[in-house]
């Protein structure tokens, strides 16, 4: 599948450079064009992969390249104004090269936050491809402001996107470890699980070819269900796998035992989905409307029964009658099952985060509305003797 | 057996005993001495042997007739035999550059020498000439034992004791050579060894600043060009380095990471 990806705000540019350095250090080519838009000058120059033609700043009348300071109302509001320097780069975009549009932003900032749904409202009016949002959580700990953006920002994006993927921030830190220590490997995380479900299908010369391919068409089906995705993924080692490198010509390793192939697969299948998910959901019942399951691994490791078993199971567990699944051949001695769960309903996070961003909103109109009497109280004399200058 | 046979084989024993012989005699014109002489000095110095002995004089021959001589300037030889308790038993003191001492008395057991006079210059009025690269022609005999037959005189085995020559000039210049050489042999430069060629002809010449300056000249050659050598295998190394390391990079681009783990 190959993607125009749009990285919004700082969060969604720096996921964007590390898609393009995953890309060019694993050989794929999911990202065909990589764009990144902020309000802050010194975002776009920390950037190492992005070209630099590509860095878009917008808002220079308004914040001289300074950013919004977490405002996304004022970040909305420069999408709009400045959407057509956006446009200009991505005019420059082979659209008939691309699948579908990403939009990466971190949800609970001011610039992606508030610009990214401006932006996949435009790209919806003009491209017939679709656009898809991966938006980032933040952690439960980041503070009141951003949870308040983030469930503000939610709503809206879904609205505006075709399927939003989520990443929850908070249920990938580990404990004991600062949001900020914890970013490049959560950015990490996010690369390498995409970029099994992105890249499958991407097959370049040379390369095993599937027995089930997944193609992009299967990823863009699951995703038509529309709504929220989470992705779980899971991955083991397989020690005596001899890679098809030079030596192997010389070594002779053993074709693995069928039954143990198809055991290893239906328990990755299992604990990717149960494990932890981008965003974790409950996906028991009517969990998702729509799955795909792409099995990548050695292809002598990866078998139609392991695959269909998977697959199977998922449907049981989810009850969605959409599950896709295929393999993704690779000559590296994993065997990793990724699983997207699409049109996901019950996720008690986005509950709670909107409950939590009411509480902040009715604490903020509660602090203003103090905080004005209190500044009344301490600025007027008790009688009103005082006459002001003018 | 046969008589042929027979005297062939005596002959060739006759002539075993007397080349046996004949080693036996050669082998006891060898002297043993103690003391020790100077190996070398300035021209124009005074030096002085003292303490040197002949310990068995028997050993060269029965009964002999000893030649001393010495090429220092203004020499003076003195010459004394001992018996077995030290006691003199004949005495030579002469101020001639050659003297005699006839040994015919087996009582003798020892014979002290004694040599004083100048180091003579170098060609000119003095023996030998400047040579950078035999020594030899730069040195005296400072004393020289011989045995004296009727007719002849040959030399005694270990009875040559040389005098290495220098001036400060020589001196000088010697060294710078010698250090040159070193240098240009490290750095395997062979333009700092034709300079030095050019050194060692101003030095048998006798022109010893020219040779200094000639050497001094081609050891900067050399470290130069040690230097360029040095330059130019770091700048080789660094190539490869870069060669290497690029090549290396490459095949680990084109190897791709996991993109599973």
């Amino acid at each position: 599948m190959k993607l125009a990806m749009i990285g919004f705000g700082q969060a969604g540019g720096k996921i964007v450079d590390k898609f393009i350095q995953h890309d060019q250090a694993t050989g794929s080519s999911v990202v065909r064009s990589a764009i990144a838009v902020n309000t802050a000058e010194a975002d776009l120059l920390g950037l190492d992969h992005v070209p630099e033609e590509n860095r878009i700043l917008i808002g220079q009348a308004r914040v001289k390249g300074h950013g919004v300071g977490a405002d996304n109302e004022l970040g909305a509001e420069i999408a709009e104004e400045d959407i057509d320097e956006i446009q200009n780069a991505v005019d420059k975009v082979p659209v008939h090269e691309i699948d579908a549009f990403l939009i990466v932003a971190g949800l609970g900032g001011g610039t992606g936050s508030g610009g990214s749904p401006v932006l996949a409202k435009h790209l919806k009016r003009i491209y017939t491809e679709p656009v898809y949002g991966l938006g980032i959580l933040p952690g439960k700990d980041e503070g009141g402001i951003y949870t308040l953006n983030a469930a503000r920002s939610f709503q809206t994006f879904v609205r505006e996107v075709d399927n939003l993927l989520v990443f929850d921030n908070d249920a990938w830190r580990k404990s004991g470890e600062s949001i900020k220590g914890g970013y490049d490997e959560m950015n990490n995380e996010i690369v390498r699980r995409f970029g099994v479900l992105f890249g499958a299908g991407e097959i370049s010369a040379g390369d095993d070819v599937a027995e089930s391919v997944v193609d992009s068409s299967e990823v863009i089906n699951t995703l038509a269900s529309g709504g929220i995705s989470t992705v779980g993924y899971d991955v083991e080692e397989i020690r005596s796998y001899q890679s098809n490198g030079l030596l192997s010509r010389f070594t002779s390793s053993a074709t693995p035992d069928s039954a143990n192939t198809t055991n290893r697969i239906t328990s990755l299948v299992r604990k990717a989905t149960l494990g932890r998910l981008t965003l974790p959901a409950e996906v028991e019942g009517q969990g998702a409307e729509r799955a795909l399951l792409v099995v990548s691994g050695p292809v002598d490791y990866l078998n139609r029964k392991g695959i269909e078993r998977g697959r199977k199971w998922l449907e049981e567990k989810t009850g969605s009658m959409e599950v896709r699944g295929g393999d993704y051949p690779l000559d590296e001695a994993n065997v990793a099952a990724a699983v997207l769960l699409s049109g996901v309903h019950n996720v008690p996070r986005i509950k709670e985060l909107q409950q939590v961003a009411i509480e902040a909103q009715e604490n903020i109109d509660e602090i203003q509305q103090e905080s004005e009497a209190n500044l009344h109280t301490l600025v007027e004399d008790e009688d009103d003797e005082l006459d002001p200058l003018f | 057996m046969n008589l042929t046979r027979c005297s062939e084989t005596a002959g060739l024993l006759a002539l075993v005993a007397v080349l046996a012989l004949a080693a036996g005699a050669f082998g006891a014109l060898g002297a043993e001495f103690d003391g020790e002489v100077p190996d070398s000095a300035e021209v124009g110095s005074e030096v002085e042997v003292e303490q040197l002995t002949l310990t068995d004089p028997f050993s060269v021959s029965d009964e002999w007739t000893m030649q001393v001589r010495t090429q220092l300037n203004s020499p003076q030889l003195t010459m004394i035999a001992r018996d077995g308790a030290g006691n003199p038993v004949r005495e030579v003191d002469v101020f001639e550059p050659t003297t005699e001492l006839v040994l015919n008395n087996t009582a003798i057991s020892t014979v002290e020498f004694t040599v004083r006079g100048t180091v003579p210059e170098i060609g000119g009025e003095g023996p030998g000439q400047f040579d950078y690269e035999n020594r030899a022609l730069e040195s005296i005999n400072v004393l020289e034992i011989r045995e004296d037959l009727d007719s002849r005189t040959r030399s005694v085995e270990n009875g040559t004791f040389t005098l290495h020559r220098f001036t400060e000039g020589s001196l000088m210049a010697r060294q710078a050579i010698d250090n040159a050489s070193d240098a240009a042999e490290e750095a395997n430069s062979d333009q700092a060894r034709a300079r030095i060629d050019e050194a060692i002809t101003f030095y048998n010449n006798g022109e010893f600043e020219a040779a200094a300056e000639a050497a001094a000249d081609a050891e900067r050659t050399a470290d130069d060009s040690g230097g360029m050598t040095l330059l130019l295998v770091g700048g080789v190394a660094a190539i490869l380095l870069v060669v290497g390391g690029s090549v290396y990079y490459l095949r680990y681009r084109q190897q791709p990471e996991n993109k599973l783990q």
